[in-house]
């Protein structure tokens, strides 16, 4: 019987790739290059399959997966809010542990092994938003508020929360980003995590034999020092005498930079293929900060940015999941133009929505669908009557959920090489994203002439559509 | 109807049959943890369904309970079942575990961070309305909803609370009083109660003889103190506080044990004496007044809620219900007593099963209907319970309506019956 593996893609990678040699499991196809998603050795009876490190323990306690490699803190980010999963840790493994740090701005006045006294509404941003809560709740802050990121949480304190709790290998490497380290609440070692129920049920030896020997103890889970010293801080309130704008990094910032180009507008520090999380802005009353794209429609709605430049498909989602928020597109930008739409695999016997319709009908289970943005899904979930449909959030290497974990993807492609590369098809795209300038109305910011004559600059350099 | 085999990038098979309506699909694997979408879906984990011999059973203890509190002179009020996050972490009372296990989510609204939560308690969330509504002080307040908090073993997700916040209750008037509303509800219910009693005042003295000036300390032990009770205490105590701390452990009634503990207190102990003290008015006035009391300082109490004497209701080998003196953690009133009674524990104990069905009115033809409406409308101004039926079940009484006249079918027999004075009649004598 073949055992299912699931591995991280992403900075572990070369990691477990070692592990896995030391322990005499095949490697082929999962060196840092690869691109490939998944491998069947069945010299080895074993499926292994590439997934983001945050997904594994998720395709494991569901039970796509026997057993996964990856690092603790997101088994507990897991089991901590679900704590009924069918995960089982069976060990630590050798290669890289990080902690999870909490961590202030210098200007909070904190310094390491201390901890804010507890007032109302202290602002706590994270990647691990369970693991924030669990934090927040044991710390006994009053009406601490959550803000649960896509990443880049260091770029937020001290003016858009008073807090990140943020992975990084030591203390020295929060210093690095700019954040002083308070204490750390979880060491991450790898970590070997398994399916309860197939632990219990199905020989899972192909892969627990080969990694046993490698196998330390159990890691530590949430430990918050006791009897900290707690120091009043010094919080900021934001601004309003200044426009806030966020620029994004990643996939889209190539794009954003061409577009401010082409208007005319640089930014110091704000480059092509680099940034710093706050460029420099000779726009009198512009400040400017580097997140990520995704965050950014529910930080505008929250009136910590005026404006920021993201996609139309984060938009799209976060106006599916929130429809009164008060975010909007002011200006479409017109560039990283791609289509969404409803993925399948190649074989599948339809080429439409439409088509596919009676076969999701016909199933007689629920329609599984995988997607990075889960509101648009529930949303094409509910417009087309799908029967109790599944939204499995994911946060990449989406290609390679169907068909073995999702009978659909709702997925966005520029050129469609990556999902035909990938044995997949996309039925009727149904959103057609490009990057836009998104801002909040009414704006918070006392400086709309600014905002507006930044607006009307970025449009100047807007190229025409074509045709026109 | 052609068929195209699929095996695709899948290590499993995946077969897709492509017919001309219908086209059953099976995809690559079953899912792990779904029911088909074919299967009735089962009630949310955790939730309660309340079916007919059981809700019979939950209205006659609510019915019990909203007798009892409005004779106290209670009025009833119900708060929302959604309220933001932050009021119960502004609050501050319920410990770390408690907030861990409470269902929250992010509203429509959610973009601002503000989370909401299913209501997890309901003395906040009424003193929170209390406070926004301005009431005047002092307010006798009572409920009668569910509060949610998830559990590991699923069975106290939902359960429902007949609760009174008695805010501004003066010392001792205000404990004794609810007390009686509570008594008087599991009387009213058949059961014999009996009040066991400790004070917040004797866990805090113990403590600070082993917490004093770690507020670290303190508060593990707080939370601790919350679940387990004062044993939580006993291997931290110094051996001049252990005999105290033993003797308090122990189950006692009457002024006597009380006398023996305020013995032991007065060396070393003394923060712990007034709320002996208090403790002996209430089993004074208690037993005075024909309630059974006992003393247990065990017992589990979360501190950082009430601040005075606590109590439970015990009765067959169970605790029915719970409340003490508290300091209301938000607004105006600086103090009030309080008590939740497990509604839904006490309907599950309650149920006998199914009432009988009441008598059927049984139009002989269509052309009866317009007549048999007039009489169930009769009927039922009588008071009397009665339902339309299309033939007469057995085992049921049955009043037939015809061209003819009425006619009672009971036990096998059927009579003529001269008016609908009489029917009425013979049927409130069967009820």
């Amino acid at each position: 019987m073949t055992v299912k593996l699931a591995l991280p893609t992403g900075d572990n990678r070369a990691a477990v790739a070692a592990i896995l040699r030391e322990a005499g499991l095949p490697t082929e196809g999962y060196d840092p290059s690869s691109r490939l998603l998944r491998a069947h050795f069945a010299e080895h009876a074993l499926a292994v399959r590439i997934f983001r490190e945050r997904d594994i323990p998720v395709q494991v306690a569901l039970g796509n997966y026997d057993a996964g490699i990856c690092s603790a803190v997101w088994v507990l980010e897991e089991s901590i809010r679900f704590p009924r999963q069918d995960l089982r840790v069976l060990g630590m493994l050798p290669g890289p542990v990080v902690g999870v740090w909490l961590a202030a701005a210098p200007v909070a006045g904190l310094d390491l092994a201390t901890l804010p006294a507890p007032e109302p509404g202290l602002r706590l941003v994270s990647e691990f938003p369970n693991l924030a809560d669990a934090v927040a709740i044991r710390l006994r802050w009053p009406a601490y508020r959550l803000f649960p990121l896509y990443g880049s949480a260091d770029a937020y304190p001290p003016e858009d929360a008073d807090f990140a709790l943020l992975a990084a290998p030591s203390a020295a490497d929060v210093e690095q980003l700019g954040l002083v380290p308070l204490v750390e609440v979880v060491r991450s070692p790898l970590v070997l995590v398994v399916n309860r129920r197939a632990l219990a049920a199905r020989d899972l030896t192909p892969i627990i034999g080969p990694l046993k020997r490698l196998l330390g103890e159990l890691p530590p889970g949430l430990a918050i020092p006791a009897g900290l010293p707690l120091r009043p801080m010094q919080r900021c309130q934001r601004r309003t005498d200044v426009v806030r704008l966020a620029l994004p990094d990643g996939h889209a910032q190539r794009h954003t930079f061409e577009a401010l180009r082409d208007a005319g507008i640089t930014f110091d520090g704000y480059g092509e293929k680099s940034f710093v999380r706050r460029p420099r802005s000779d726009i009198p009353g512009l400040e400017v900060k580097v997140v990520r794209p995704q965050d950014m429609p529910a930080f505008v709605a929250r009136g910590a940015f005026d404006a920021a430049v993201t996609g139309v498909d984060w938009l799209r989602d976060h106006l599916a999941r929130f429809p009164g928020s008060p975010v909007r597109m002011a200006l479409d930008l017109g560039r990283s133009r791609y289509k969404i739409g409803p993925v399948v695999d190649k074989a599948f016997p339809a080429e439409t929505t439409a088509e596919a319709l009676r076969v999701w009908w016909g199933l007689g289970r629920p329609v599984r669908i995988a997607s990075e943005y889960p509101a648009l899904a529930e949303d094409f979930a509910r417009r087309f009557h799908l029967p109790a449909a599944v939204i499995m959030p994911i946060n990449g290497a989406s290609e390679g959920f169907v068909p073995e974990d999702a009978d659909i993807l709702i997925e966005g492609s520029e050129t469609g090489t990556s999902i035909r590369a990938n044995g997949l098809k996309m039925l009727d795209p149904f959103l057609e994203s490009t990057n836009c300038l998104i801002v909040r109305e009414p704006a918070l910011t006392a400086r709309r002439d600014v905002l507006a004559r930044f607006l009307a600059q970025l449009e100047a350099g807007v190229p025409a559509p074509a045709g026109a | 109807m052609s068929t195209t085999e699929y095996t695709g990038a899948s290590t499993a098979a995946s077969v897709y049959v492509r017919p001309t309506t219908a086209i059953p699909y099976h995809g690559s694997r079953e899912m792990a943890d779904t029911a088909p979408a074919s299967a009735l879906p089962t009630r949310s984990r955790g939730m309660r369904d309340l079916l007919p011999g059981e809700m019979a059973a939950f209205r006659r203890a609510e019915d019990a309970f909203r007798a009892a509190a409005a004779r106290w002179g209670y009025e009833e009020v119900r708060t929302p079942t959604i309220e933001r996050y932050s009021l119960f972490t502004l609050a501050g009372t319920l410990t770390p575990q408690m907030l861990s296990r409470v269902y929250t989510f992010l509203d429509w609204d959610g973009w601002s961070g503000e989370r909401v939560v299913l209501r997890p308690d309901s003395t906040i969330p009424v003193v929170r309305a209390a406070e926004e509504a301005g009431l005047p002080l002092p307010a006798r307040l009572s409920y009668v909803q569910p509060r949610y908090r998830y559990s590991h073993d699923g069975e106290e997700g939902e359960l429902w609370q007949g609760g009174l916040e008695y805010l501004g209750a003066p010392p001792l008037l205000g404990e004794v009083e609810v007390l009686a509303v509570g008594c008087e509800t599991l009387e009213a219910l058949g059961f014999a109660p009996v009040v066991r009693l400790a004070h917040v005042g004797v866990a805090r003295a113990l403590l600070e003889t082993v917490a004093a000036g770690d507020e670290a300390k303190r508060q593990e032990l707080t939370d601790r103190l919350a679940e387990e009770g004062l044993a939580a205490l006993l291997p931290q105590l110094s051996s001049q506080h252990a005999s105290f701390a033993a003797l308090a452990l122990e189950e006692g009634d009457g002024p006597g044990f009380l006398a023996n503990l305020r013995a032991l207190a007065a060396d070393g102990l003394a923060a712990a004496v007034p709320a002996l003290e208090e403790l002996e008015s209430m089993v004074e006035t208690l037993g005075a007044s024909g309630r059974r009391s006992v003393i247990a300082l065990g017992m589990p109490c979360d501190f950082e809620y009430y601040e005075g004497a606590v109590f439970e209701f015990s009765a067959r080998d169970a605790v029915w219900g719970r409340g003490g003196r508290y300091r209301p953690p938000l607004g105006r009133c600086r103090t009030a007593c309080g008590l939740g009674l497990e509604l839904s524990a006490l309907a599950a104990a309650l149920a006998t099963g199914r009432a009988a069905p009441p008598p059927a009115v049984v139009p002989e033809t269509a052309a009866d209907l317009p007549r048999a409406l007039d009489v169930l409308r009769r009927i039922h101004r009588a008071g009397l319970s009665a339902s339309l039926e299309a033939s007469a079940a057995a085992n049921v009484v049955a009043v037939h309506v015809g061209p003819h006249g009425l006619r009672l079918e009971a036990d096998g027999a059927t009579v003529p019956v001269s008016s609908l004075e009489e029917l009425i009649s013979v049927l409130a004598q069967q009820k």
